[in-house]
């Protein structure tokens, strides 16, 4: 997910400290009193799959799969059909997830616009990433996308899957663990994601570190001076952990970006206190 | 659930468990019979399916492609539609990244969701 604030930045369009893990400040019942009756733009994009669009849940003009809000989605999937007006291209798409789903996108290709700027159809038979809104008519679903274009390399499709199990997981972590949850959202964007080869420790924790990981960083986090907390303090703060198994967090934690050495080799802070 | 639209990814471990089934696969088209009546596809683990076509194919099917079908009683898969990626798509695919997908797409059906409830 992306927090998408306009609503119109299309793919990959992250805002810095944007939030990769937040559903946004709008789906937090954050919104202020006199916008109740004002439409409330919606702050982020899902990628899901099309039977998770075609089976959500809705209440008045927002759409729900499970808990999350599935109003503004991305996808991947192939053209079926494709029909072409002046004012309007619709298409048939089709993920193998389920029947295949109307998606529109409104274009101004009438006769006084000259062919070289009208906007192209996409064939039959190409994989196309669809971003757009949810929206149903007549008790039935559809897409009216604010871009859709072909895909460039089918690696986009693996990692579009990848990318609907991850949002899926992490928010269904996130609402089993409020307090970490909010901890994400309203804070800076941490990004710790787990993804990491080295990280084989288990990761009890939601944010991707190992135990020993996240008690040394906590421990450099909470470091006052500018010049930092010297490893020797750390491992006397840790009494219980060896030596070794304290550099190696903190050497894992340096290259994932979260601390930094600042006078010395033997002074750290971290990046986000 | 309504099963008919689903058409699952999958790879070779997954063909038995999917017979009589519509799935898509998406593999490496490899040697295509003198007829052309049917072509080997190397799926993403790395093992061999053939693919049986129900029209004789007029081009070769090499490089990256994805195979619509029914899984036979033979493991094999009846193509019903087929898409052929161009070299440039299929030289810089990375074919175990997406088995890992298929698998975990397999294992996780509550998050990658598939199947609309009836109404």
């Amino acid at each position: 997910m992306w927090n998408n604030q306009g609503g119109f930045q299309g793919y990959g369009g992250d805002q810095g400290g944007g939030g990769y893990m937040s559903p946004g400040a709008g789906g937090f019942g954050a919104s202020q009193p006199d916008e109740k009756r004002a439409r409330s733009r919606v702050q982020s994009i899902m990628p899901c799959t099309v039977a998770q669009i075609l089976s959500a849940t809705q209440t008045e003009d927002k759409f729900f799969s499970g808990p999350n809000e599935i109003s503004q989605v991305t996808l991947v999937g192939l053209v079926r059909s494709v029909n072409e007006t002046p004012t309007r291209l619709d298409y048939e798409v089709d993920d193998m997830t389920g029947p295949h789903l109307e998606v529109k996108q409104f274009v101004d290709n009438d006769d006084s616009v000259p062919d070289n700027e009208k906007v192209q159809a996409l064939q039959e038979n190409t994989y196309v990433r669809v971003c757009g809104h949810v929206r149903a008519f007549g008790g039935k679903r559809n897409i009216v996308a604010f871009k859709i274009v072909p895909i460039r390399e089918m690696n986009e499709l693996t990692c579009h899957i990848l990318e609907v199990i991850h949002s899926s997981v992490a928010l269904s972590k996130m609402h089993n663990q409020p307090d970490g949850g909010m901890a994400n959202v309203n804070g800076s964007m941490k990004m710790e994601t787990g993804y990491t080869n080295s990280n084989t420790n288990g990761g009890g924790m939601f944010n991707g570190l190992s135990q020993v990981q996240s008690q040394v960083h906590t421990a450099i986090r909470n470091t006052l001076t500018d010049q930092g907390i010297s490893v020797e303090i750390v491992c006397k703060q840790l009494r219980g952990v060896p030596e070794k198994a304290v550099r190696d967090a903190i050497e894992f934690l340096s290259s994932e970006g979260h601390i930094y050495s600042t006078i010395d080799d033997e002074h750290y802070k971290a990046t986000d206190s | 659930m309504t099963e008919d639209f689903i058409k699952p990814r999958i790879n070779f471990s997954m063909l038995t468990k999917y017979r009589g089934r519509e799935v898509c696969v998406l593999g490496i088209g490899k040697q295509v019979d003198n007829n052309g009546t049917s072509f080997i596809l190397s799926t993403s683990d790395n093992q061999e399916v053939k693919v049986i076509m129900q029209e004789p194919l007029n081009e070769y099917v090499s490089g990256l492609t994805e195979v619509h079908g029914q899984v036979d009683q033979r493991n094999q898969i009846i193509c019903h539609n087929y898409i052929n990626f161009p070299k440039e798509v299929s030289d810089n695919f990375d074919i175990n990244l997406y088995n890992d997908a298929v698998e975990l797409m397999s294992r996780l059906p509550e998050h990658y969701i598939t199947g609309v409830p009836e109404k």
